[in-house]
């Protein structure tokens, strides 16, 4: 009798695991995926079986391509520089002693602020008209006219992107500075006895020992761009034309816009699997680096 | 080769913690010098400001006669074998040991047949290529050495370099450390709480505790002749007995007499008593000072026996005097009974008598005259 409950119990004790997956993961999954097959419409859910025929629309839909290339450039993009721009700057203050305090707390207040009230914000220095930006354009003699920031094909973009540097390289710049807190100090002090340049030791030492890491935040950051909608639907709206269009924001449209809701299912099933193609690649890539090091 | 001599050297980190106090010695070239004593005693502390790892609050620490608190780790000269061995964990055996000469810049070649060399003293050549993390516990020690040896240092310091190992391993790399450093000839400092690596490889030792130094000498001289209750406790295994008494002149001679026992003093000890008087003392004895017999005899104190421990070749036995313990170490193989009173003489040679108010051993330049 008791062996048959200690047998039992770790499947029992993760049960709440499985209603909680089931809930969030499993059950939307599976919705999503028998929406896809069909022609629903937001009145009418499961409407007419159609087989794939989303899927075809959506592997000939220009659209959804260009949408796709924008989500992708953006990612890689912004998960690139912050990760890069969060390493160096944890790198440079890493030694300051009792700074780590004042810093985390400075750190987290982006990503505290509400992403909406943050696109607010950025919204209204990016302004034509009234924005601090052109005001200080102007004023360090930087711009000679106004620029429509987001009104620009060619600003738009980079403008999105700035946005989303101040609001996440503190998330970066805080996991990079936890795991160079994190090293050990013995190899670092025998470096210093051993009378290695400050270079060396980061190429060496610093980098080797710390790269792992840095690719989970690369990854981990990477997810959360691919997903990015907040900053588009509030600064641009996928304008000018469909310039800043991602991935998410056409399916949003498609969605709630045109209330096609079987193919707006279709394409996020696609970017599901493409996401996950891509977030297994990523951690391949890892593992090759961490055994190269081994 | 160098010096190292520090001068009043005092470390005091934040919150007024005193780790090393008014700390002086010097080690001569090519000596093997180790600190000795127990932990938190700033024997770390002074190691790492001699590296230049820890900043100096106050003295001088000197390498051949020339002050070096100002210069960093680099600048010193120094090769350091860490308490974990600090291996660079991303690094094969090869490049760790390449590591402090490809920090000089030295050519391709040079650095090549350095590592080899040292690779080989230290029969390394097996596992070059394999890296720092899949060591065993001997390999990494061996590893930090080389590393340490291979740009030929002024100084060798070690903190702690063996004593993580298991207790066979241990007694192996005793022997083994001592042979390379001495084949070496380089000025070693050796950090350890292990009395037992101290007086096996040590030329000279400086006890410390507490932040300051209770003796600096020979193995055997701080053996035979501690200059107080710490160093004689610290030193020796088991520790030895000491016990409160009062020393008694009757009859010209001098009689020393605790709740337990009382025996009567020889003509050396006489003497010193005679040119100091003491009255109230603590006696110092080692277990291997104690003799036992099961017949009394003049002059011998009976006490009962509390426990008794075979050791195989030679047996540990533990005396009640008074509320009390006392450890004797007998050879060979005794067998008396718990509860039996047995009857004790200590090797007057040996005994020592500290102050009862701060330990201090009261005849220490009469020991070391003699």
């Amino acid at each position: 009798m008791k062996n048959k409950l200690e047998r039992l119990s770790p499947k029992i004790m993760a049960i709440p695991a499985w209603i909680f997956l089931a809930f969030f993961s499993i059950i939307p999954l599976i919705y999503v995926l028998s929406t896809s097959l069909t022609n629903s419409t937001l009145a009418q859910p499961f409407k007419d079986f159609v087989w794939f025929s989303n899927y075809k629309q959506a592997v000939l839909d220009e659209n959804f391509k260009r949408s796709l290339t924008n989500t992708f450039v953006f990612a890689f993009v912004v998960t690139t520089l912050e990760t890069l721009l969060g390493f160096l700057l944890a790198y440079a203050v890493r030694g300051i002693r009792g700074l780590s305090t004042i810093l985390r707390s400075i750190a987290l207040l982006p990503m505290f602020t509400p992403p909406v009230a943050v696109s607010m914000i950025w919204k209204l220095i990016y302004d034509p008209n009234s924005g601090l930006m052109n005001h200080y354009l102007m004023k360090w003699g930087l711009t000679k006219g106004l620029i429509a920031f987001l009104g620009d094909p060619k600003l738009a973009f980079p403008s999105i992107i700035f946005a989303d540097l101040w609001q996440w390289t503190p998330f970066c710049f805080i996991l990079c500075y936890a795991a160079l807190q994190a090293l050990p100090k013995a190899p670092f002090e025998a470096a210093e006895v051993d009378g290695a340049s400050g270079w060396m030791v980061f190429r060496r030492l610093t980098l080797p020992l710390v790269l792992p890491q840095v690719i989970v935040v690369f990854l981990f950051k990477l997810l959360i761009s691919l997903k990015v909608f907040d900053l588009v639907y509030m600064l641009t709206f996928g304008g000018p034309g469909n310039t800043t269009q991602v991935a998410s924001f056409y399916i949003y449209r498609v969605a709630f816009k045109q209330f096609n809701t079987g193919y707006a299912a279709a394409l996020s099933f696609l970017m599901l699997l493409i996401i996950t193609i891509v977030a297994t690649l990523v951690t391949k890539g890892r593992e090759i680096i961490m055994r190269r090091s081994e | 080769m160098a010096s190292v001599e520090l001068r009043n050297v005092w470390k005091i980190y934040k919150g007024d913690v005193e780790a090393v106090k008014d700390v002086s010695w010097k080690c001569e070239d090519r000596e093997f010098f180790s600190i000795l004593g127990p932990s938190g005693c700033g024997k770390s502390s002074s190691l790492r400001m001699i590296a230049g790892l820890e900043e100096i609050t106050e003295g001088q620490i000197l390498f051949n006669d020339k002050v070096v608190n100002d210069l960093r780790p680099k600048e010193r000269n120094i090769a350091m074998v860490f308490e974990n061995w600090a291996l660079y964990p991303n690094l094969n055996v090869y490049e760790n040991i390449a590591f402090p000469l490809r920090a000089r810049k030295m050519s391709k070649e040079v650095i090549d047949e350095k590592v080899k060399t040292a690779a080989k003293f230290l029969d390394l050549e097996p596992i070059l290529k394999k890296n720092a993390r899949h060591l065993s516990g001997g390999e990494m020690q061996r590893v930090s050495i080389g590393r340490a040896i291979v740009r030929e240092p002024d100084v060798l310091i070690m903190d702690e370099p063996i004593s993580h190992l298991d207790a066979s391993l241990r007694a192996r790399m005793r022997e083994e450390l001592k042979t390379q450093v001495s084949r070496l000839g380089v000025t070693t400092l050796y950090i350890t709480h292990d009395q037992v690596e101290s007086m096996a490889m040590a030329d000279r030792i400086a006890v410390m505790n507490l932040g300051e130094i209770q003796q600096i000498g020979t193995p055997l001289n701080i053996y035979h002749h501690p200059s107080n209750e710490f160093v004689a406790g610290f030193i020796g295994e088991p520790p030895a007995n000491f016990v409160d008494c009062a020393v008694i002149k009757d009859d010209g001679k001098f009689r020393v007499t605790c709740s337990a026992f009382q025996f009567i003093l020889d003509d050396v000890w006489t003497k010193r008593f005679t040119a100091a008087p003491q009255q109230k003392v603590r006696l110092g004895v080692r277990p291997e000072d104690i003799s036992i017999s099961f017949t009394e005899s003049s002059n011998c104190c009976g006490l009962e026996v509390d426990f008794v421990e075979i050791q195989g070749d030679r047996t540990i036995i533990t005396l009640k005097v008074g509320d009390q313990l006392f450890l004797s170490e007998i050879l060979g193989d005794v067998r008396p009974e718990i509860g039996q009173t047995i009857y004790v003489k200590f090797n007057q040679e040996h005994i020592h008598f500290f102050s009862q108010e701060d330990g201090k051993n009261i005849f220490f330049d009469a020991e070391m005259e003699s």
